[in-house]
């Protein structure tokens, strides 16, 4: 009979929930930028072309922060519950990032996202902005610390290991690891590759609806521009951080999932290249393209989210046996727990996430279907 | 003070005697606030499927608390995990189902309440029942938490069912709470959903009295240590009036539910009473518990990573927390107010 150990389920479990916050958390960063460019292309054009991308796009920002806050809360209760002895023993590294970061999250979204989400034509123009460039590096802050805390769990310095647990000497070696920057090159390439494709895969089933508007064609090509522009980051980091930040390719149990990424950015680039063709050569509207490549953006919209579970996989399984390179290994930090009991869980968690994702989906295209519907909460405003 | 200090070989001076202390005191703080002011959010959600046609109009009055709602529990876990990571790791290494419940439950009510508000129809309904199941999941988690702190974790099945019929107590806590909120906010003025919440805080009164009181007795009954600290001579004078008191509280309250309707004075002293009650039953608990975590097993000082950490903490709590309680005061500053 078929067999898993209880060590692998909880991986993956834990990998569940942590690709799936990866992706709505890519869609959150990728997009508070692009929402202060557009708004500072607006101020500076005063075309409405550009308001009527950031009165989309800030729709799907807004239900992407709610997944990622909504969802973290169980990956901390996941932590807690699979690895009772890991936070005992790094918790002198792991709970002040943590704290920081959750403290942050909590100033952000109660002061910026919530001036930027519902204060809009209530407040002065530019306090508005200004609060989207607060909340755009509230949450660059929060994701440079989860990944402080990654880099160190990859390569651990600043720190001393003692009978019981582990000791910060160094914090500065911590929040400034050599790791960082790649990784948060990595992460903002990736999000935008991801957010690219999902604005040119929105626009290009639209204009099989229906003709486009200004709006909507010009959210076309931002899409292609940060697609282009993620792709080329994505292409950096995996070539010169391969080693740093993924499992080696010789690995033979993850080869297959190399050679699915590479696989998917070979359709990402050839779909990007016919664009370009088609938008910088002679005919510069996703309208006059060949309805195929139209077929193949919209097919391709969610083709990001894919791409950040699979390199998610192949950096968080990187360490593995580890959990702390080289100092705790994840079996001695496991709860035993039976296969049953984390085959139920795992099955009521799937049922939970593919109830989010399918309702975010479903909102994603009832909003480019029909356009955005203000929310009116107490607080007032539209989002 | 100065004996535990003494006895923990330290002086009350001392960062390593005091910091856990503040730590701990912060942490309560923290879980009070969470209860009351998560807390009738969560009791409106589970009075729900009660409501009627009254339904959107409930969950309509939740809105301005909503975002900030959200984050207590997020806050809770993060800094009992940061300040005392021993004690997380035993507790959260006990609670598995409940904590996965808790965990589905507060996903499934945070994304239910910003979907339902983006959606109509069917799917506004849909993510109604939603609301309340994941509503629903979190406080049976919470209550299941609550029977097991009470039982001291104790694994035989008579335990576990004790457990499971304190969350169901703690539901009609939770819904109590929520009732005499509605009784407070909606004011004398709006009489058929007033007079409903009425009819809900009156239905829920008791069966919440019986679930704390069977929580405190648990307490006592299966923690002997925790039974000989409320019967010795000295403690006797707090603990039995302490009792007597919450109790009162509970009678006084469902007393005044029958006049709540004539005035707004009268509707908003029973939620007032019942924060009270909170206030109370979360000082004693902190009180029965201390100065263990897990009790006979970890105290505050076992519990902790390293003074350099809580050092770290408090640093970062002396800015943090000025700063909240003035937005707190600014958010919360209505919420006992009737709505306009």
């Amino acid at each position: 009979m078929f067999e898993i150990s209880p060590l692998l389920l909880a991986e993956w479990q834990f990998f569940g929930s942590l690709g799936f916050l990866s992706v709505f958390v890519a869609v959150l960063f990728a997009s508070v930028w692009m929402l202060l460019f557009l708004k500072l292309a607006w101020h500076k054009t005063g075309q409405d072309a550009w308001i009527g991308v950031y009165r989309y796009w800030v729709r799907v920002f807004a239900l992407a922060m709610v997944v990622s806050v909504a969802v973290t809360i169980p990956l901390m209760i996941q932590a807690g519950t699979l690895w009772p002895a890991l936070l005992m023993k790094i918790a002198g590294v792991a709970g002040p990032l943590a704290c920081l970061a959750i403290l942050l999250a909590f100033v952000c979204k109660l002061i910026f996202l919530n001036g930027m989400l519902y204060r809009q034509g209530k407040i002065k123009e530019r306090w508005h902005t200004g609060s989207v460039l607060m909340s755009a590096l509230g949450v660059t802050g929060i994701i440079y610390l989860m990944l402080a805390l990654q880099s160190w769990l990859n390569a651990p310095q600043g720190t001393m290991k003692t009978d019981s647990n582990i000791v910060v000497h160094d914090w500065l070696a911590i929040v400034l690891h050599h790791e960082i920057a790649w990784r948060l090159l990595l992460v903002f390439a990736g999000s935008s590759l991801c957010l690219g494709f999902m604005m040119m895969g929105v626009s290009a089933w639209q204009v099989r609806k229906r003709p486009l508007s200004q709006a909507e064609s010009l959210a076309f090509r931002i899409g292609l521009v940060m697609a282009l522009y993620g792709l080329a980051g994505f292409v950096l980091s995996v070539l010169f951080a391969r080693d740093t930040l993924f499992v080696p390719f010789a690995d033979n149990g993850w080869r297959n999932v190399w050679w699915a990424v590479i696989l998917l950015l070979g359709i990402m680039v050839l779909v990007l290249a016919m664009l370009c063709y088609y938008l910088l050569g002679k005919k510069r509207d996703i309208g006059k393209t060949p309805v195929f490549l139209q077929k193949w953006c919209s097919i391709m919209t969610f083709s990001g989210w894919l791409l950040i579970v699979l390199t998610g996989a192949l950096s968080y399984f990187r360490n593995l046996p580890y959990v702390v390179y080289k100092e705790i290994a994840l079996q001695e930090v496991f709860r035993h727990l039976s296969t049953q009991t984390l085959v139920l869980s795992s099955l009521a968690y799937l049922v939970v996430y593919l109830l989010i994702a399918i309702s975010f989906t479903q909102m994603f295209y009832q909003a480019a279907r029909y356009g955005v519907v203000p929310v009116r909460k107490a607080l007032g405003g539209a989002a | 003070m100065t004996e535990l200090a003494n006895l923990l070989g330290l002086s009350i001076y001392d960062p390593v005697f005091w910091m856990p202390l503040a730590c701990m005191a912060a942490f309560f703080l923290l879980v009070l606030m969470g209860a009351i002011l998560d807390g009738f959010d969560l009791g409106v959600a589970l009075l729900l499927p009660f409501a009627g046609e009254h339904r959107n109009r409930l969950v309509g009055l939740l809105g301005p608390w909503r975002n900030i709602n959200e984050f207590w529990l997020l806050l809770g876990i993060v800094f009992f995990m940061a300040i005392f990571p021993k004690a997380w790791a035993f507790i959260f290494s006990v609670l598995y189902w409940p904590m996965i419940m808790i965990a589905l439950g507060v996903m499934l009510r945070n994304i239910a309440y910003e979907f339902r508000l983006r959606s109509s129809g069917k799917w506004r309904h849909f993510w109604t029942t939603m609301f309340f199941t994941g509503s629903l999941c979190m406080v049976l988690g919470q209550g299941w938490v609550l029977g097991k702190f009470a039982v001291n974790f104790q694994e035989e099945a008579g335990y576990d069912l004790f457990a499971l019929l304190i969350a169901l107590c703690v539901v009609a806590l939770y819904a109590l709470l929520g009732a005499l909120w509605l009784v407070m906010r909606l004011g004398a003025s709006q009489g058929p959903l007033q007079a409903m919440a009425i009819k809900w805080a009156r239905r829920t009164v008791r069966l919440g009295a019986a679930g704390l009181f069977a929580v405190m007795a648990a307490l006592g009954f299966s923690n002997t240590g925790i039974f000989y600290k409320w019967v010795l001579f000295d403690t006797l004078g707090v603990v039995l009036p302490g009792w007597l008191l919450i109790l009162s509280l509970f009678v006084l309250i469902e007393i005044l539910l029958r006049h709540a309707h004539k005035s707004d004075w009268l509707g908003r002293l029973p939620f007032m009473l019942l924060l009270l009650v909170i206030g109370l039953a979360v000082a004693g608990f902190a009180y029965s518990y201390f100065p263990f975590l897990v009790y006979d097993e970890l105290s505050l000082w076992d519990s902790i990573d390293s003074v350099a950490t809580l050092r770290l903490l408090v640093w970062g709590m002396a800015f943090v927390l000025p700063v909240m309680l003035v937005y707190f005061g600014w958010v919360y500053g209505d919420i006992f107010d009737k709505q306009r």
